[in-house]
């Protein structure tokens, strides 16, 4: 029985039996002749289909080449206006951190006094509440931008400032970093789906210093049924722990690269270079860096009242990230799972105090690997 | 593009709609082998380098890519590139695509990437990449930034430091103490920088305490070269003698890189490319070590060479580790203030045979394993360029840490 190629710039008869999947899907019979009269049609064809999810979302990089399966989902909200009484660091209000652009050039690693250690205790045991918070919402159906919208509440809530807002004019207050995303991922109408894994990166200015931490969390069981991304996802959680145990005075910043990369390498995972731990307090990013690859020529020790992060970012296939189109988020270049955690660290006289410890409560935490 | 999905009869089992492409996009495909050599081509306004540039441009076989000036000045938004292709004298400007800043901190300078893009996109087009400084840079950053972890895989490596003096200005501007002659000619950060406003006072201030210490930019650009011109030869009256005298001056701060004389920046390519000079060449620094030949030093900054017995064990590299993380990077010496410039060595362990290759800028050196130790080589060799050293306080911190 013939019936018409629903292809508006064919508009023939046709015997073919080949249907739109998608209509399908949505119990709509679409005839089409054969792929390449679907093809030249797609452009129009394809806004008949309900959009995902009952959003109106859209991909606003349609002619990009992405790597993965992930998509943008824009529009983004408007952006979150941040309570008047609550203190701002200098990009707040047009996105250049001055004070660290200014500071790079001088580039000494900062020793911390005895009251601002305590200070910094405080703000790292209020950031990793948010962070909690936050997690403890992540399950299969919720978008980016809700658990972007939880934490910025959660901010406001205990005064503190989203430090990643506005910050190079990021749009959004953290980071959500799903599968192929490496790291900055921009909170969005991306609903997370079963067998996701998501990376929450948070950082606060609170009492005038910011805290930094993230984890990465399994979205619902079917994630942490899949043998190599619960090997991902634990390697990279213990690349981290090894790394924080070697932590004392008198160790150069270089070798925590290469204990990184030594049990990455060992559970068939690799590096990611491009982006490295960092100083962290009155500025959001400073000296010392800290590569987490191995035979880095990075600068200076160790020393007691230091106060610097670990990041490793992992993946199961190459190391190589490229930028989605809006210049902030980084994926893997074959488009494979990455995974991330970070832990904001004090440098003590015996070894080290790892400020955002997690709690008893605290959601997410390591499953056992499948063999 | 986005996904198009392939038609069906019916909707597989489990739900799945296919796609039209099967597999991942390609990975980019050049030779990841392949490396682009940096030369950073330094020297003061008027010493010569845009006309050394030129001169290079015209002679070389080589397809060269030339980024004029304003670099390390790293808030300047576009930087332009001019491309040569000697065998079809052609020039292509481009423009370098500087990103934004990044939210966490990268590894790599903004000005790094976007050369590195500029070389993966015209991957046959360039041979060589020749980087000219604005006059009063400081080529020391410069070169750190291109110096970059093999870890990173980069398509670009740091060929050498070439700087160019003005042999009629030279001696004048070296024996400047307080920065009279630089101000009234000019040679200060104030009067060369294109936007004043970013120049932080932390910057001018450091400028102007190097200034009353008779510390240049001249002493530092000298310093850091890897091979020295001596240009503008044919103005000189009297060539022989001051000649003379301008090299030994040169030697005095740095005793071991090579001194050519020039006019036009004529001079034979061979000398100024390819010197691999941050590299693990074992022959290579086992040459440059030998040549210091000072006959006096600069009491300001000066090359100080320091030899000891080869190593007996392996933890005592790990013991020189240390040793040069607390020279470069507590900047302190037998307890005295010192600062390192450059940083050139070879240790070695005889039996079995380790040969080990120190390179440095600044705080930033590395140790690089590998070659085979040349006849004639009798001890483990350090050779340090910078503020305040000397022999003994080196001897004297070197055996707190070798034991």
């Amino acid at each position: 029985m013939a019936t018409v190629c629903a292809s508006p710039t064919c508009g023939k008869d046709t015997e073919s039996a080949l249907k739109c999947p998608v209509c399908l899907k949505n119990g709509v019979n679409s005839v089409f002749c054969d792929q390449s009269c679907f093809r030249s049609s797609w452009s129009v064809h394809k806004h008949i289909h309900p959009s995902e999810d009952g959003t109106d979302s859209y991909n606003p990089f349609p002619d990009f080449s992405f790597s993965g399966e992930l998509r943008p989902a824009y529009p983004l909200s408007d952006r979150r206006p941040v309570a008047k009484h609550i203190k701002l660091p200098d990009y707040a209000k047009n996105g250049k951190p001055i004070s660290e652009i200014k500071n790079d050039r001088v580039g000494r690693i900062t020793q911390l006094s005895e009251k601002d250690i305590k200070k910094m205790r405080k703000v790292s045991k209020v950031s990793r509440e948010i962070l909690d918070v936050t997690a403890s919402h992540v399950r299969p159906g919720i978008t980016t931008d809700e658990l972007d919208a939880i934490l910025h509440k959660e901010c406001m809530k205990r005064n503190a400032y989203p430090s990643p807002l506005n910050y190079y004019n990021f749009p959004k207050s953290v980071c959500t970093s799903i599968n192929e995303v490496i790291c900055h991922g921009i909170p969005d109408k991306t609903v997370l789906k079963d067998g996701d894994i998501i990376n929450l990166d948070v950082t606060i200015y609170y009492m005038g210093l910011h805290s930094d931490l993230n984890e990465t969390y399994y979205v619902g069981d079917k994630a942490k049924c899949d043998p190599d991304t619960v090997r991902l996802v634990e390697t990279t959680r213990e690349c981290l722990d090894l790394a924080i145990k070697a932590v004392k005075p008198g160790l150069a910043f270089r070798e925590l690269g290469n204990i990184i990369q030594a049990h990455a390498t060992k559970n068939d995972c690799s590096v990611v270079r491009t982006y490295c731990g960092h100083g962290i307090g009155e500025l959001f990013h400073c000296q010392p860096n800290i590569p987490h690859y191995a035979k880095n020529k990075a600068i200076g020790i160790i020393k007691p009242g230091m106060v610097f992060t670990i990041e490793p970012m992992l993946c199961l296939g190459t190391h190589k990230d490229m930028s989605w189109p809006d210049n902030w988020t980084a994926v893997t270049e074959d488009g494979k799972k990455s995974a991330q955690f970070e832990h904001m660290l004090l440098a003590t006289e015996t070894g080290v105090e790892v400020l955002t410890a997690r709690s008893e409560t605290s959601p997410g935490g390591p499953v056992a690997r499948i063999e | 593009m986005d996904d198009i999905p392939q038609l069906v009869t019916e909707l597989p089992a489990d739900g799945t709609i296919p796609s039209e492409r099967s597999t991942a996009p390609s990975v980019s495909s050049s030779d990841p082998t392949r490396k682009i050599p940096v030369t950073i081509i330094t020297g003061y306004l008027g010493s010569g380098k845009s006309t050394l540039l030129e001169n290079i441009g015209k002679t070389s076989k080589k397809k060269l890519a030339i980024i004029l000036n304003e670099f390390g000045d790293s808030s300047v938004i576009e930087k332009s590139v001019t491309i040569k292709d000697t065998e079809k004298s052609e020039s292509i400007q481009e423009w370098l695509d500087l990103g934004n800043g990044c939210l966490c901190c990268t590894v790599k300078d903004n000005g790094v990437v976007a050369i590195e893009q500029l070389v993966e996109k015209s991957k046959d087009r360039i041979d060589h990449i020749l980087l000219e400084t604005t006059g009063v840079a400081d080529p020391a950053p410069i070169a750190k930034m291109f110096w970059l972890d093999e870890g990173l895989s980069s398509n670009i490596y740091i060929d050498g430091v070439v700087t160019v003096v003005d042999s009629e200005h030279v001696l004048k501007c070296l024996d400047d103490v307080g920065g009279h002659w630089h101000r009234e000619n000019n040679h200060v950060k104030n009067a060369q920088t294109t936007n004043v406003e970013d120049l932080t006072e932390e910057e001018l201030q450091q400028e102007e305490e190097q200034l009353q210490e008779g510390i240049t930019t001249a002493h530092l650009q000298i310093a850091l070269a890897d091979t020295i011109l001596i240009n503008k030869y044919d103005k000189l009256q009297d060539k022989e003698k001051e000649v003379q005298a301008i090299t030994d001056r040169i030697r005095s701060i740095n005793g071991t890189s090579p001194i050519y004389t020039t006019s036009f920046g004529d001079i034979e390519l061979d000398l100024i490319l390819d010197l691999h000079a941050y590299e693990g060449d074992v022959t290579k620094v086992s040459k440059s070590l030998l040549s210091n030949s000072a006959s006096f030093h600069d009491s300001r900054i000066s090359t100080v060479t320091l030899e000891f017995p080869f190593l007996a064990s392996e933890e005592q590299f790990d013991q020189i580790e240390s040793f040069l993380q607390y020279i470069l990077w507590e900047n302190k010496i037998n307890d005295k203030e010192v600062e390192i410039h450059r940083l050139k060595g070879l240790l070695v362990q005889k039996d079995p045979e380790i040969v080990k290759v120190v390179q440095g800028v600044r705080d930033t050196y590395d140790t690089i394993e590998g070659g085979k130790l040349l006849d004639g080589v009798k001890s483990n060799k350090l050779v340090l360029i910078g503020k305040n050293l000397n022999q003994e306080d080196l001897k004297i911190e070197l055996y707190k840490y070798l034991k």
